[in-house]
């Protein structure tokens, strides 16, 4: 019995191996190695994750689709990258915004009130960044999963702000109207392509960038329910989720090529998500900004920026892989 | 070279050994000082056989459980013999000095 629960729980521990022949051969060695205990020792079992988290990191070449471990753990990493960049990068672009007349407490903590509206982007978010990362790894169906249940929440909300009764003129929201048409148009190609199953015409890309947009305009239609807003707090709501879509997207090659970087950026920022949902809310679509049209312009120039930035450090490593022995 | 990596080396040098077999002839050519843990141990051991010291020279399936064997390559040996002669060299130093200071090492 001690030793089959030795067994179960060694097995359990190696698994975190991507490659089975090595994770049978962890699994085989840590047994003997703790032979006579019922469990193997704790300092055993950090030693053979943290190994085997590194060998999961580094088993695939940039660009090919991996373990879906690795999907998850980048997803998040994504997720928390960007949201923490999206902060900082509107709290260096936006003056402070004072806060309202009744309110009593410091200035920098007006930021940390919570907005119901903010928080509804949050799940569309999180399903396009899974939707970007599926189809980036080639994970085909879970991209085309990914990206259904991203355009039915941009639909649902649709739904929901024309009951409600917010405004829905094309004078007022073109670019929610545009993207509530695409989500349409995606939905009847993807229904079309499941009834005639179709040899693949679309590739996963697409799936991706369909989902991203369905995100940002689910982001402009919560944010307008019931909102008076002008032209440019609609430039600034678009371009400022499309940042942080931008970031989604750079992350995916960047968090492959520099997990533990991105791990650890990760954990630092993911408390920061929801107070940077409620700040990007605010600061973009409140238009209690000084200057929108110039915030959305310097969130633009920052976006090409980072690109740039993400394509140098690229082509270093692919450089420095090349040269190395 | 770190000496984790030395004893690893010096531990195949006699006969091929599979993973647990490495992990008890570095713990008894230290005298238990370096254990070495599975998933340091195999990351080492594929270092090395990237490096071509080192190589999988069988396998074999025991009650179910792979063991995989590693031998010490011509290579292996070479960089083995110099890695010592260093040593050894850097060890007759400290003794020459110590002794004029009326140490025995």
């Amino acid at each position: 019995m001690t030793r089959r629960t030795l067994e179960r729980r060694c097995r359990r521990v190696a698994r975190i191996y991507p490659d089975q022949a090595r994770a049978d051969e962890v699994f085989t060695t840590l047994l003997e190695s703790n032979a006579g205990r019922t469990a193997p020792r704790p300092g055993d079992v950090v030693n053979v994750l943290w190994h085997g988290l590194r060998a999961r990191f580094a088993s695939d070449a940039p660009g090919t689709s991996g373990a879906f471990g690795d999907a998850v753990s980048v997803a998040v990493v994504m997720l928390a990258v960007s949201y923490a960049g999206l902060a900082a990068m509107l709290m260096a672009m936006v003056r402070a915004v004072p806060p309202d007349e009744d309110w009593s407490g410091p200035t920098y903590l007006w930021m940390f009130r919570t907005y119901e509206e903010a928080y509804a982007t949050v799940p569309f978010a999180i399903a396009a960044v899974l939707t970007a990362t599926a189809a980036a790894y080639g994970r085909e169906a879970l991209a085309r999963a990914g990206a259904v249940v991203t355009l039915a929440s941009g639909a649902l909300v649709l739904l929901v702000s024309r009951l409600s009764g917010a405004s829905l003129s094309p004078v007022d929201s073109p670019v929610a109207v545009c993207v509530a048409v695409w989500s349409v148009v995606a939905l009847a190609l993807l229904a079309t392509r499941s009834v005639t199953r179709a040899a693949r015409v679309v590739p996963t890309w697409w799936w991706g960038i369909t989902a991203m947009l369905s995100a940002v305009g689910s982001y402009r239609l919560t944010m307008s329910s019931g909102t008076t807003f002008d032209w440019e707090s609609n430039v600034a709501g678009v371009v400022v989720p499309g940042l942080a879509a931008t970031l989604f997207l750079i992350s995916v090659p960047l968090a492959r090529s520099f997990p533990y970087v991105f791990a650890g950026a990760a954990l630092a920022a993911v408390p920061a998500m929801p107070w940077a949902a409620t700040f990007a809310d605010y600061s973009a679509t409140w238009n209690r900004t000084p200057r929108p049209v110039p915030v959305a312009l310097g969130a633009l120039a920052a976006w090409l920026v980072l690109l740039a930035v993400a394509l140098v450090a690229l082509r270093w490593r692919r450089r420095d892989a090349e040269r190395s022995p | 070279m770190q000496e984790p990596t030395f004893l690893i080396l010096t531990a195949l040098a006699d006969e091929a050994r599979h993973g647990y077999g490495v992990m008890q002839e570095v713990a008894a050519l230290s005298g238990g000082r370096v254990t070495l843990r599975p998933g340091t141990l195999y990351a080492a051991l594929d270092r090395l056989v990237s490096e071509g010291l080192v190589a999988v020279e069988r396998e074999e399936v025991v009650a179910s459980r792979l063991r995989r064997y590693y031998r010490l390559t011509g290579e292996g040996a070479t960089v083995l013999a110099e890695a010592s002669a260093r040593l050894a060299a850097n060890a007759a130093a400290a003794r020459r000095r110590l002794r004029k200071l009326g140490v025995t090492a």
